[in-house]
């Protein structure tokens, strides 16, 4: 492996991570589950044990074999996600964290969403089903932002993968990284059947780590710019 | 639950007697981490014995991780801090040992990534193995910055934590995990995976139990480049020498160990710089130790050449944990013969004492709501406020004085100096001022000292509102 590619392989690691988790957080089906499963041990193959998050990773992977079936697992989507008939909603979307208790509202915090997704050139599918602050649209944003980064480390354009790592810290810290901890608490509290636990937990030890480690990456890419 | 060494090379280390440790001597460990999976197989918990320099920590962490183990809670052994003494790896495998067993987990936000502080052009874009390094982590739940408690904030060196509105910011990027938060939370608030109170007691009970003679204990630095060989010394490492404050300094004496050094960082090669911090934690100890009027040398930044006999070991309880200053000043002061203990004024003393003054005291009681401790009090007795203060409870943290609204008049001062007679004292009442009582529903309203600042500040011009305030409490103000 060249250099340049360990730097693109990396990146490309991140980006399947976000999608991985992404996709997690959409309702399950027999064939998304079983796309998942096998999603994960192949990213499992590109070297996770070398980051801090690793435990709680495989922890997932775990989970992945002790997975109830697809209708009962949707079930405990529907009850979690979706509604509140037991009063243990935990809803995976930003607005719901962040609009009530930190006093913006609902409107601002929509369009301040809206505002960063045009600035980073990304749009969410008109035929989408999810909200724009839902974490599979946040997570997928970042897997964008790293396939920019992974573009930019194979073409050797340092600037590139540094204005990707920019975007990606600001990102995830204005958004993911401010309220996902929030919703991990509530589902550990809520999950009996423990697979959205295990999901949410491991997502929540990503995310954590990500927000510490890109910028380091971005100043490893700074400093060599000045050399 | 089973326990192995994985040693690389070959040592004939043998396990302490009456310990169940599996020591398996794995040649090539350090350029082959990847062994470490198939040699601890099976194995519940897992020391490593490393020679620094020849192995990559993240490979090793790496490694670690695959084979289902946390590497926060793997200890490493400096094989060459053995200097080829087969009982005295045996002394530091024991203690490995221990301090494993004290491990209580990590969580995702105490991993700190390191990357190389110099990156050249060359190295541009090649993917730097992450290393990591364990940070702080502060328990909410214990903080007392709603009360306005911010110790952190201010012993931090690197100011990675900020108090705004009653909560603390804490910034993992500028940290550089020195520990010195979690010595100085008065709560206990803040963990460190690798370096809790009870990790470390375990590690110089372990000591202290395996060593034929009566050992040394050394604070070292994680950073420290240097092995310390020294016969009779054994290290503990920490992630800063300067975490070591008074009490941590003491215990081990209380604990059986003959003598305490705390290594300087720039004598360890680290550059921190804390060596004002640990210069102070010591002095103060030797000054404890001369006034006890028994040996300070038991307590210093150099390793004497021999290691002086056992103390009286005191059977202390939980010497490590935040608020054990007065049972380790007991303890010193019974196993010097001492029936009274006292040092004057000193940065370091971690028991202090606080003076109200009456006539500058307007009976605020902010003093007492920041104290995260609850060494100084409040409270409300037949039309009388009193505030009173309990040396036993204080950790000197002096957060009382700054938060003063009259701090300009000198109301309250804390002087960090120790007195084993004012600690057994119990509490005692410092101001006590009668307090004005709601003509309708009899509740207090406040001292008269502080209406007689409310009317300084308001004139006589405002003597129609002054009225209302002193003969209403805020809430049936509010029913007019």
């Amino acid at each position: 492996m060249d250099e340049q590619n360990e730097w693109a392989e990396a990146a490309s690691l991140r980006q399947g991570l976000y999608r991985f988790f992404a996709a997690a957080f959409l309702p399950p089906n027999e064939r998304r589950l079983q796309e998942l499963e096998l999603s994960a041990e192949y990213l499992d193959t590109y070297g996770v044990n070398r980051f801090a998050f690793a435990p709680w990773w495989f922890g997932l992977l775990d989970a992945f074999k002790d997975m109830p079936g697809a209708e009962l697992l949707h079930s405990e989507y529907v009850r979690l996600f979706l509604t509140s008939s037991d009063g243990t909603l935990c809803p995976p979307v930003e607005s719901y964290y962040r609009a009530s208790a930190e006093g913006g509202g609902l409107a601002e915090l929509l369009s301040d969403l809206e505002r960063n997704y045009r600035r980073l050139g990304v749009q969410v599918q008109p035929d989408s089903v999810e909200s724009v602050d839902h974490i599979s649209v946040q997570l997928e944003t970042m897997a964008e932002l790293c396939r920019r980064e992974a573009e930019g480390a194979s073409n050797w354009e340092s600037e590139t993968v540094h204005k990707a790592l920019h975007d990606q810290y600001e990102f995830i810290s204005q958004h993911p990284a401010a309220w996902f901890p929030r919703f991990a608490e509530r589902v550990a509290a809520a999950d009996p059947m423990r697979f959205y636990a295990r999901l949410t937990e491991a997502t929540d030890a990503y995310l954590k780590h990500e927000y510490d480690f890109i910028p380091g990456l971005t100043h490893g890419v700074s400093s060599g710019d000045k050399v | 639950m089973s326990t192995r060494a994985l040693l690389c090379g070959d040592h004939d280390a043998v396990a302490a007697e009456g310990s169940d440790l599996d020591i398996v001597e794995v040649p090539g460990l350090c350029f082959q981490p990847e062994l470490i999976g198939a040699e601890a197989e099976s194995a519940d918990r897992l020391v490593l014995g490393l020679w620094p320099g020849k192995y990559s920590p993240g490979l090793v962490q790496s490694e670690l991780r695959s084979a289902g183990f946390d590497p926060f809670g793997v200890p490493l052994v400096d094989l060459r801090e053995a200097d080829g003494d087969s009982e005295r790896l045996g002394v530091y495998l024991a203690a490995a040992v221990a301090r494993a067993e004290a491990f209580s987990g990590s969580r995702p936000e105490q991993s700190k990534s390191v990357f190389p502080s110099e990156v050249s052009r060359r190295d541009l874009l090649r993917f730097p193995r992450p290393e990591y390094v364990a940070a702080p982590l502060i328990e909410v739940e214990n903080c007392a910055a709603a009360g306005g408690c911010r110790a952190c904030a201010e012993i931090c060196p690197q100011t990675a934590y900020q108090w705004t509105a009653g909560r603390i910011e804490y910034d993992k990027s500028i940290c550089e995990p020195c520990g010195l938060c979690v010595t100085t939370c008065p709560t206990g608030a803040i963990t460190h995976p690798v370096a809790t109170g009870s990790q470390v007691a375990a590690q110089i009970e372990a000591i202290v139990e395996t060593e034929r003679s009566t050992p040394g204990i050394v604070y070292g630095c994680r950073r420290a480049s240097e092995p310390l060989t020294s016969k009779g010394w054994y290290q503990v490492e920490l992630p800063c020498a300067a975490m070591a404050t008074p009490q941590w300094l003491l215990a081990p004496l209380l604990m059986g160990a003959g003598a305490v050094v705390a290594r300087p960082c720039s004598e360890a090669g680290c550059d921190l710089r804390h060596d004002e911090v640990v210069f102070r934690n010591v002095d103060y100890c030797r000054r404890l130790l001369a006034a006890a009027g028994t040996d300070a040398d038991r307590v210093s930044t150099a390793l004497a050449e021999v290691v002086p006999g056992p103390w009286q070991p005191a059977g202390l309880s939980e010497p490590f944990n935040p608020g054990s200053a007065p049972d380790i000043l007991i303890a010193v002061a019974a196993a010097a013969g001492a029936t009274d203990l006292t040092v004057d004024e000193h940065p370091a003393s971690p028991t202090a004492e606080v003076v109200i003054d009456p006539e500058a005291c307007t009976g605020c009681t902010v003093c007492a709501q920041v104290c995260p401790t609850g060494a100084l009090a409040h409270a409300q007795f037949d039309g009388y406020l009193e505030i009173s203060f309990d040396a036993a409870a204080c950790t000197a943290c002096g957060q009382c004085v700054p938060r003063c609204p009259e701090i300009r008049n000198n109301a309250i001062e804390l002087v960090r100096r120790t007195d084993l007679g004012l600690i057994q004292a119990g509490r005692t009442v410092q101001y006590q001022e009668e307090t004005l009582s709601c003509e309708r529903c009899g509740l207090p309203i406040a001292p008269a000292p502080m209406m007689k600042k409310i009317e300084s500040l308001l004139g006589p011009e405002q003597h129609g509102v002054l009225s209302v305030i002193e003969s209403l409490c805020l809430e049936c103000r509010g029913a007019r």
